[in-house]
């Protein structure tokens, strides 16, 4: 019944393909793997130096660790399973798709992609809530994009969000044992003005 | 694939050197910034980031899968390290060359106000003026070494 609705809701997002050349052409650059993964990247650059001051530079440094962190475990719980549980694409699964993109080989749930999109913006909203929220919504649109170019089922992207919400409150949790090493990390980048 | 991850480089680091000038604007690092009117260095590192991005889209084709020309993840993050490492290497040698004048004139040290450690000390001096602040401080005029040390570390 659910993987009903999802392949229903599938195919509902993958035939506004071919109405507007230029959504199609937006969605594959949103879908591809590097515009969403180096954006996020780069705001988490953007966030190493716009604390205005030093306990707040301190915990928005934190925040990109946590958010490097997130990412790891996340990608870690994703391949976990991958491993015991495929589902194939739906270009491979179902009949009259329209495929935006290249064909990844891999198991279609969770999505991996999604997972490292939640994973950094559920990490930075914990130190700064609008930079988060943006980030949140960017990752559902990369999500949807995901679903519109035909390389991922809507069920996908939520197992992957749910997963990197879960590992980053997780990550979050058990930070007061990295705490000490990621502190002493910062501090030491302060000798060479970079922190 | 070898052109690819060169694209990739030269997108990333491009790329952050606009949003490490935009990220210092909004920060008051001004001694990271190459322009430092923010009206001006905010919105043309935020144009810089986008026109690096484009480049990379339009000057080929970027859906390829790993197997077949594009980069795996754990690639991508290498590339994505070593250019934004550059990029803020760069990004420091270049400012404390067009900043050479902009050294913190505050006294230090003894009864004086103490200058800012790391990230902080870029509001006020350029990098390499903070650089050297920083180590003349923890081993010349420091009276106390473990005092001094414990300062950089705090906070």
């Amino acid at each position: 019944m659910l993987a009903d609705s999802d392949k229903a809701l599938f195919l509902w997002i993958n035939a506004l393909v071919g109405r507007a050349p230029a959504v199609d052409a937006a969605m594959g650059w949103i879908a591809s793997d590097y515009l969403a993964p180096v954006s996020m990247g780069l705001v988490l650059v953007a966030l190493w130096f716009i604390g205005k001051d030093a306990p707040q530079r301190m915990r928005y440094q934190i925040g990109m660790f946590a958010a490097l962190t997130s990412i790891a475990l996340s990608s870690f719980v994703v391949l976990v399973c991958n491993a015991l549980f495929f589902r194939p694409r739906p270009f491979d699964g179902l009949d009259g798709v329209s495929l935006l993109f290249y064909q990844p080989t891999d198991s279609s749930f969770p999505s991996n992609s999604a997972a490292a999109a939640f994973a950094i913006a559920a990490s930075v909203w914990c130190v700064n809530r609008r930079i988060g929220a943006a980030l949140f919504v960017a990752a559902a649109v990369y999500g949807f994009s995901r679903v519109y170019v035909g390389v991922h089922y809507p069920a996908d992207i939520l197992g992957g969000a749910v997963i990197a919400v879960v590992v980053t409150a997780l990550t979050l949790r058990l930070r007061d044992l990295v705490m000490p090493a990621l502190v002493a990390v910062i501090k030491a980048a302060r000798l060479f003005a970079a922190a | 694939m070898f052109s690819f991850a060169v694209d990739y480089f030269i997108m990333v680091f491009v790329a952050s050197l606009g949003v490490m000038q935009m990220a210092a604007s909004i920060g008051g690092l001004r001694g990271l910034l190459i322009i430092k009117n923010p009206l001006i260095a905010r919105p043309l590192g935020i144009v810089i980031a986008i026109a690096a991005i484009v480049w990379f889209f339009t000057v080929a084709e970027r859906n390829i899968n790993d197997y077949e020309g594009g980069l795996d993840s754990n690639e991508q993050g290498i590339l994505f390290f070593l250019a934004v490492a550059t990029s803020g290497a760069l990004t420091c040698v270049l400012t404390s060359l067009l900043n050479w004048q902009m050294v913190d004139s505050r006294p230090r040290g003894g009864g004086g106000k103490l200058p800012d450690a790391g990230l902080g000390a870029l509001r006020y001096s350029n990098w390499r003026h903070a650089l050297a602040q920083n180590y003349r401080y923890l081993f010349n005029e420091a009276r106390c070494w473990r005092t001094q040390i414990k300062r950089y570390f705090s906070g």
